[in-house]
């Protein structure tokens, strides 16, 4: 082998407009893991991989879906950055991979007639042949390939078919120079994109690159944007005075826009009657009629309704058989090694703070495992979109769009994603008011705690044969956050936050069967957190807790309690167990966290909270399931916990007060709840919010509000329950 | 003794380690990558006001 057959190596950029299958073909070709959805606006960073043939290594970048070149958001603009290779530590890429749905081609030829336009070797990837052809289009590639000048090969790629071929016509097509695609534009715009390169290209040495001929086309009919901004930084109100004298002299009275517009789709509209076959069919389509009824704003709405109380339901009914496996198999793990171990601190550490602990927060991984397969379900089906689209005409009341639904709807997983899905929303304000909101969203970390408190105080009980008040419970407190976040956003979009309601763009992708496989994946990808999650931060913080409410130990209480237990008859099993759960309890009220938590009592008093709840929410603040894990180490410990009480459900309808009262009734647990579903109890998200923010203000807004809003909350809530007789 | 040596060193493990994740939010928050960031894939933009 030769250096430089060693050394052939590519950078391709995959380009193309939201959910044509790009990450799909993406994994195809390199492989790497990634979360494919059938759901428009997914990728909102470009992700790299790479791919063999022969002996070629080829780096392939995989950037955001765009409809548009114009780099008006901050998608757009990392498309075009990468494109010209102007984005840091990124290689400028020696050809593009062009994806477009053959099913809706001639909307997605727009932005391959720009892409074309800068002359890169070229191959055109067509997907979706099979959905185009269930529609009675047909698509002759090798017509597509003479009108464009450049490759194209029709592929599959989640059945890998074309892969090889694809492969094959690239890294040919990288050996050759590319072709620059001429399109009729009229004389004068011709004339004026020449006149401003001409410009570009004296601001060049300042620019630091020679400017090519379509960024002077983008800039003369964008009008704005960071290219310009460069420009004008550079150039000042010289290269500004004659921009716009050029673009004024251009447009004669016409929108540029338009221009380029008609200019694009003339020439599209002459290749496709070559190109694409459609058989005349009448009437509407089976699509058609179904997105009638699901975008329908009242039976849409219903049918929207009747998903959510579906899966909230689906939560309750079928995760109790997974959970007694998961509890009983902890509780055996528990007794096993207690057996094993002598009494003292060390038995106390595992059985106690790890075991309840941890044990007391996987077992819930049932419920996170359902709730997961059905937001899969109707991800990958196309459903999605759907509900954002019916949302949007809610949201606008609001003053926000659709496009704020998308990120929102992903904080019903974690509030993470959802507050960095909002770079795909250009208004700075419309954004900031996004990422408060995320919060909101009942991520799948409330879960636990919602079901926890249900399972233990809401009675079992059946309407209409089918409807189980659990899940009712369960579904009304995942839209306390959304109720809660309706007149914060109003307040801010009214106040602070002021701006208009940009129109929302919103393609309804083809409905698809679920893929076994990205369903899967997603099961696995969130069951793992998960459990990670309890593996890790939940255990750490289960230890601390554990901890601080067993040292430190008082030689004094066991004095007392032995005493009490010297003067028992050896038969008196009941009597024995009582002082040695009081001994217990003493030794909680002793310890550190005991301590702090009397300190504390008074401020959760009024919340129906004792001390040991009102530590457990506390120590919540690195993750909301930290609470069901604490509780699971305090009762432990406190002795709540008895031989029939073997459950963490048990143990919470168990417990009582100093006064032999019990703790916990419905007018407590619906008091938590409320607090958790309006809480801002996660670090990681704050720590996001301040990234994506650039400021502290808002996480700590952020917290304050939201702790402010869920104390008040749950005190109204236990205030009122208490009252009807909760 | 032993019981006490075993005890003190899980608990200075999750001291530690709930130490370590509280810096690593700290510098996700100060606009690091969770993963270390090593400036091989392409970073996109970062909203300021």
């Amino acid at each position: 082998m030769t250096e430089a057959h060693r050394q052939d190596r590519h950078t391709v950029a995959l380009m193309g407009n939201p959910n044509t299958g790009k990450s799909s073909l993406f994994s195809a070709l390199t492989g790497t893991r990634q979360k494919i959805a059938n759901f428009p606006g997914v990728t909102v960073e470009a992700k790299i991989g790479t791919t063999r043939f022969e002996n070629s290594e080829i780096t392939v970048i995989d950037l955001p879906g765009t409809y548009s070149l114009a780099a008006r958001s901050p998608d757009e603009r990392v498309a075009t950055d990468a494109l010209l290779g102007r984005i840091e530590g990124t290689p400028k890429p020696d050809g593009v991979i062009i994806v477009l749905d053959a099913s809706s081609l001639d909307r997605n030829t727009y932005i391959a007639t720009q892409v074309l336009e800068f002359g890169l070797p070229a191959v055109i990837a067509l997907t979706m042949m099979d959905v185009a052809e269930s529609r009675g289009i047909s698509v002759d590639a090798k017509k597509l390939s003479e009108a464009l000048g450049v490759p194209v090969v029709p592929i599959n790629a989640p059945r890998g078919t074309g892969i090889a071929d694809l492969k094959e016509t690239l890294h040919r097509t990288l050996h050759h120079p590319g072709k620059v695609l001429e399109l009729d534009y009229p004389e004068d715009f011709k004339r004026g994109v020449d006149t401003l390169h001409q410009e570009l290209c004296d601001l060049g040495v300042k620019l630091g690159f020679k400017p090519v001929r379509p960024e002077a086309l983008r800039l003369l009919v964008d009008g704005a944007g960071p290219f310009f901004d460069e420009c004008e930084e550079v150039g000042g109100a010289e290269f500004t005075g004659k921009f716009f004298e050029i673009r004024e002299r251009t447009a004669a009275g016409h929108s540029l826009s338009m221009v380029e517009a008609q200019t694009r789709y003339g020439a599209i509209g002459k290749w496709m009657q070559d190109v694409k076959q459609a058989e005349a069919r009448e009437g509407r389509t089976k699509t058609d009629v179904v997105d009638g009824v699901l975008t329908h704003k009242f039976w849409g709405s219903l049918v929207f309704l009747f998903m959510m109380g579906l899966i909230f339901q689906s939560i309750y009914s079928w995760s109790g058989p997974l959970m007694d496996v998961i509890d009983g198999a902890f509780g055996a793990l528990g007794d096993w090694v207690g057996g094993m171990m002598a009494e003292g601190a060390l038995k106390s550490l595992v059985v106690d703070g790890v075991i309840a602990g941890v044990g007391g927060v996987l077992i819930f991984l049932p419920q996170i495992l359902i709730l997961f397969l059905f937001i899969a379900i109707l991800e990958d089906l196309g459903y999605m979109a759907r509900a954002a689209f019916l949302m949007d005409k809610i949201m606008s009341r609001f003053g926000l769009s659709g496009r704020s639904f998308i990120p929102l709807l992903s904080g019903f997983a974690c509030a993470i994603p959802a507050i960095m899905g909002t770079r795909v929303i250009e208004d700075r304000n419309t954004r900031l008011t996004t990422i408060f909101l995320a919060p909101f969203m009942s991520c799948s970390a409330r879960l636990p705690v919602y079901v926890l408190f249900i399972a233990a105080f809401v009675p079992k009980q059946e309407y209409f044969g089918f409807l189980e008040l659990q899940g009712i419970v369960l579904f009304a407190m995942y839209f306390v956050g959304v109720f809660a976040a309706i007149p914060t956003a109003l307040v801010l979009k009214k106040g602070i936050l002021k701006s208009k309601v940009t129109p929302f763009l919103l393609e309804l992708p083809s409905y698809k069967m679920p893929r076994p496989k990205a369903v899967g994946r997603v099961l696995y990808e969130r069951g793992g957190s998960f459990v990670k999650r309890a593996g890790t931060i939940i255990l750490a913080v289960t230890i601390l807790v554990w901890a601080a409410g067993y040292f430190p130990q008082s030689d004094e209480i066991d004095a007392k309690y032995d005493a009490q237990l010297a003067t028992l008859a050896e038969d008196s099993e009941e009597a024995r167990s009582e002082i040695e759960n009081a001994r217990a309890g003493a030794h909680l009220e002793n310890s550190y966290l005991g301590r702090v938590g009397h300190a504390i009592e008074p401020a959760v008093e009024p919340l129906g909270w004792d001390w040991r709840i009102g530590m457990a929410a506390i120590a919540s603040f690195p993750a909301r399931e930290v609470i069901v894990a604490t509780l699971g180490t305090i009762f432990n410990l406190g002795g709540d916990q008895d031989e029939e009480s073997a459950t963490l459900r048990e143990v919470v309808q168990n417990a009582e007060r100093p006064n032999g009262s019990k703790l916990f009734n419905l007018a407590t647990a619906l008091s938590i709840m409320v607090f958790f579903a309006l809480c801002a109890q996660c670090a990681a998200t704050l720590a996001v919010m301040r990234r994506e923010t650039n400021s502290w203000k808002w996480p700590i807004a952020s917290f304050l509000y939201m702790t402010t809003l869920a104390y008040i909350g749950a005190l109204v809530t236990f205030q009122v329950a208490s009252a009807l007789g909760g | 003794m032993l019981e006490t040596l075993a005890i003190a060193a899980v608990v200075t493990a999750a001291a530690g380690f709930a130490g370590w994740r509280a810096y690593q939010t700290l510098r996700v928050a100060r606009g690091d990558k969770a993963c270390g960031g090593c400036a091989k894939c392409p970073s996109t933009e970062s909203f300021s006001d």
